[in-house]
């Protein structure tokens, strides 16, 4: 089944902001902007976190996408949004809507994700325990690759 | 409560969440040592966080800046006129978003791109109906026709790329500011 992905177990999809294959991070549920302030004093976590907003508001992350966060999943909204523009820029890996299936409700806080954000769909999986050791098979930048276009190269900035 | 000069630069750090001395400066139209003077200021009670290179709002900053708008918009904000006019605001951004987006995922196609800026135009004359209750509005009007000939000039950065001051990026504060001085919650 397309949905199957060894060493992790499929748990729902929504829309992808833009193609840039698979991501893992850990689960952050942040709730409102005074979490999200706190989150940005840390950039290194930030590269780690995929950043969860379980609200049906989701702009108030934009922010965060600065740091590189390693993702970003709402459960509201769409591409065509100030997040998904953002988003964009950033060659961020980016799930909006995303739909829980198999009983899920939520994503508690900690849990290991990936994201595999190869077409317009998102799929969200959760690392299983007993293949923790397992190679990650994500897709991040090799380095001496050029990043895909239109997308800003880790850390730099555009001079005007 | 704030004074107008310390909350143009507190307000304009709260918008964008974390940006350098400089940055503040050219958004709130004072010069770099005014701004950085008035930063050590906000440090000392906690309202910012020097991260370095890059001021980060904290809770206690959005705090002062909430308090502001509340005390000084709280009359205009309730104003049927105001209303309308963010009727007409919404509509336009709606229109922006979907243009922006379309324009980045044609690759920037001319067309596209003229969309863009048709809308920025159009908020550009909105807002100067905005300025004589809101004067502070007239820098946004000086930050849209900056990047506008920016982008006319060749720099497509301009029209959305987040690290400048973009189209895209001085659009998304302004919403900000405006929900802040209506008391409005987003709904996206």
């Amino acid at each position: 089944m397309a949905d199957q992905l060894e060493g992790y177990k499929y748990i729902g999809q929504g829309y992808s902001v833009v193609p840039v294959g698979k991501h893992e991070g850990v689960a952050m549920n942040v709730t409102t902007p005074q979490e999200m302030i706190k989150l940005m004093s840390n950039p290194q976590k930030i590269k780690e976190t995929v950043v969860v907003t379980p609200g049906g508001t989701t702009t108030f992350v934009a922010p965060l996408l600065y740091k590189k966060p390693a993702g970003i999943i709402t459960y509201a909204g769409t591409p065509e949004s100030h997040l998904g523009i953002v988003g964009r820029n950033f060659g961020i890996a980016i799930v909006m809507t995303l739909n829980l299936e198999g009983g899920m409700s939520s994503i508690p806080d900690g849990t290991p994700l990936l994201l595999d954000c190869e077409g317009k769909l998102g799929r969200v999986y959760i690392k299983s325990e007993d293949d923790a050791d397992s190679p990650l098979p994500i897709d991040g930048p090799v380095v001496g690759e050029a990043t895909p276009a239109g997308v800003l190269p880790e850390g730099g900035s555009v001079l005007g | 409560m704030l004074d107008e000069q310390a909350f143009l630069v507190l307000n304009a750090l709260y918008l964008k969440k974390m940006a350098s001395a400089g940055d503040l400066a050219d958004i709130a139209g004072l010069r770099a040592d005014e701004v950085r003077a008035m930063v050590s200021g906000f440090i000392e009670p906690g309202w910012v966080l020097d991260m370095g290179e890059d001021l980060l709002i904290q809770p206690d900053g959005m705090t002062e800046v909430q308090a502001y708008y509340r005390q000084t918009y709280s009359a205009l904000s309730q104003t049927e006129e105001m209303e309308r006019w963010y009727g007409r605001f919404e509509t336009i951004n709606t229109q922006f978003i979907k243009h922006v987006s379309d324009w980045q995922q044609s690759g920037g196609d001319t067309r596209a791109q003229e969309r863009v800026i048709g809308t920025v135009e159009r908020l550009v004359k909105l807002i100067g109906e905005m300025v004589q209750q809101v004067p502070r509005y007239d820098n946004y009007i000086r930050r849209f026709e900056r990047s506008m000939t920016t982008v006319d000039q060749g720099n497509a950065d301009f029209v959305c790329t987040p690290t400048v001051d973009s189209l895209h990026n001085i659009w998304f504060e302004f919403h900000e500011d405006l929900l802040l001085l209506l008391g409005k919650e987003r709904t996206e």
